[in-house]
Formats: C-alpha cells, sequence, structure tokens
C-alpha cells in the first residue's frame, strides 16, 4: 500500500474516531484502534528519523491508548523505542504518551491513583494479559 | 483570488473526497447561515499581506442546517476556507490529518516540499485576535515540522487570518 493511499485512509480514520469521541460513542475505541493500525502502517514505510515517521510511531501509540489496547501500546513503544534510528526527541515522546496516558487515567481515578498508583496498576494488568488468566496476578 | 470551496478535492488530492465534500457543504452553510452569497469577499489576512479574495460555492437550499451542531458546521467551515485560501495563495497541499495531541490539525507541504503544521480555529462572529494568538501558542510545539501556521475564520465578516508561530 503506498504511504499516499494510508495518507488518505489515516485522515479519514482520524476524523471519524474523533467525531465518535466527541459524541462518547462506544465505536470510538474501535475507530482509534484503526487509527493505531494504520499509523503503524505508515511506520512500516517510513524510518524513524524521518519527521513524518516519527509522527506516525507516535500516532500508533496514542491511538492505541485512545483505544484502550495498553498491551498494544507497550507493545508498540518497545518495537519503537528499540530501532536503531530512534532519536532522543522521539524515545522522549514515545514515553511522555504514557504518563499523559496515567495522568488522565488517574484524574478519572483518583482514589486508585492515590493509593496503588497508576504504574501498578498499568504492571498489573500487563501481568494478567502476558498470563493470560486472571489469578493469580503475577 | 476566487477560492472555489467546491474544489477542495482538487487542491488537496490526499484529502479524502467525502471529507472535501463535507468541508465545501459546510463551508456553504456556514457562511449561508451568516446570510452570505457565493462570490462574497473574504477579508484577508497572511502573515502582512491582504489579498483580494473572493468565496464561491454552489448555492443550494441546505435543509438539514438545523440539524447539525452549530459550533461543528463553523469549525468545519474554517478547516473548508482555511484549506481553500493556504492552497491558492500559498501553494500548500494536504498531506494527512493529526491526531490531538500533535499541536496541529494538519500536516501540509509547501512548493518546496517542506512540512508546514496548519492548525485551525473558527468563530462565528466577532474579535478573533485572541483566538489567534492561542492557536499559534499551541502551533509553535510542532516543532517536527519546516514552518508552524494557525489560520483563523470568522464567519461573519468573513474574514481569515494566517499568520506564522
Amino acid at each position: 500500500m503506498s504511504l499516499d493511499f494510508l495518507y488518505l485512509l489515516v485522515t479519514e480514520a482520524i476524523r471519524r474516531a474523533e467525531t465518535l469521541e466527541d459524541l462518547r460513542a462506544p465505536g470510538m475505541h474501535t475507530a482509534y484502534s484503526e487509527v493505531s493500525l494504520l499509523e503503524e502502517k505508515v511506520a512500516e514505510l517510513l524510518p524513524a528519523s524521518d519527521p513524518e515517521g516519527a509522527l506516525a510511531r507516535r500516532g500508533a501509540v496514542r491511538a492505541a491508548l485512545a483505544a484502550r489496547e495498553l498491551g498494544r501500546a507497550q507493545e508498540l513503544t518497545e518495537r519503537f523505542l528499540a530501532e536503531a534510528d530512534a532519536n532522543a526527541e522521539l524515545q522522549a515522546g514515545l514515553h511522555r504518551l504514557f504518563e499523559e496516558s496515567e495522568h488522565s487515567t488517574a484524574l478519572r481515578f483518583p482514589l486508585v491513583a492515590a493509593t496503588v498508583g497508576m504504574s501498578e496498576v498499568r504492571r498489573l494488568a500487563r501481568a494478567l494479559v502476558e498470563q493470560g488468566a486472571p489469578f493469580p496476578i503475577g | 483570488m476566487k477560492l472555489d470551496l467546491m474544489q477542495l478535492k482538487a487542491m488537496h488530492p490526499l484529502l479524502p473526497a467525502s471529507t472535501a465534500a463535507e468541508y465545501g457543504h459546510r463551508a456553504a452553510m456556514g457562511l449561508e447561515r451568516h446570510l452570505h452569497e457565493p462570490g462574497v469577499s473574504l477579508a484577508t489576512l497572511i502573515e502582512s499581506e491582504t489579498p483580494p479574495t473572493s468565496l464561491h460555492w454552489i448555492a443550494s437550499a441546505f435543509g438539514d442546517v438545523d440539524q447539525l451542531d452549530r459550533h461543528q458546521i463553523t469549525e468545519d467551515a474554517a478547516e473548508g476556507v482555511t484549506l481553500a485560501l493556504v492552497n491558492v495563495a500559498l501553494g500548500w497541499v494536504v498531506k494527512r490529518r493529526l491526531q490531538r495531541g500533535e499541536f496541529a490539525d494538519w500536516l501540509l507541504q509547501d512548493s518546496e516540499a517542506r512540512l508546514v503544521a496548519l492548525e485551525v480555529s473558527g468563530i462565528a462572529e466577532g474579535d478573533d485576535s485572541g483566538r489567534l494568538r492561542e492557536k499559534l501558542d499551541q502551533v509553535r510545539y510542532a516543532t517536527f515540522a519546516h514552518r508552524r501556521v494557525a489560520c483563523v475564520v470568522e464567519l461573519a465578516t468573513p474574514r481569515a487570518t494566517v499568520a506564522t508561530a
């Protein structure tokens, strides 16, 4: 798939996801999941050192977080951080996305944030996903 | 300078046809709501230039104007007018939409293929200087682009102001 065609699709997908988000419609998570996949496809065509490649990498992670696909967001981040041409700005940007996500989640769940901490919630969520069963939590 | 709001797809080939049509349609609705007709002058300020500009669209009886959110019409009208303006006046072409959080709405390229980050905002009527300052403060963080620009469109006059951060 060409970059031009992917850009056309990603523009359409972002507009749809943002419209659903504004409406707080249940389909917004699926729509953001689609955005994340398209951004990942763009990232496959452009190196991390290219400004548009960096945008796509941040976009893939940002949209995965908006889709509440934490595991996918973490997996993408690890993959992008491991790329040889990922510069410090991109690396900082990817980490910042998680910080922003944790901050907004903490605002929604202040008691959990104050007692357990959002980093611990993220660790537990990942452990649950990786072990593939609900109990015991690793 | 003549801006044809029905030609957004021809101006920006990477704009999805449905999006281009929607912006053209809503720009027409937004302008007609303020009793403007095709051919109306657009008071344009691009940095320090004020090129004579007119807006054109195919007038029709838009039956759904009351069914759509007024704020959304204003924002989409601003997008339509801005994308037509930056293409005709500056030769910029859309590459892609940016997600919220990237400090700009659009990534475009200029005639030398350099990246431009564009933030767009619309207001129905009144002074737009405060909104422009706010948008310039936002878009200056879009450091991935060679040039960072904000455009505010006011529909009552109508007026468009383009400035670089």
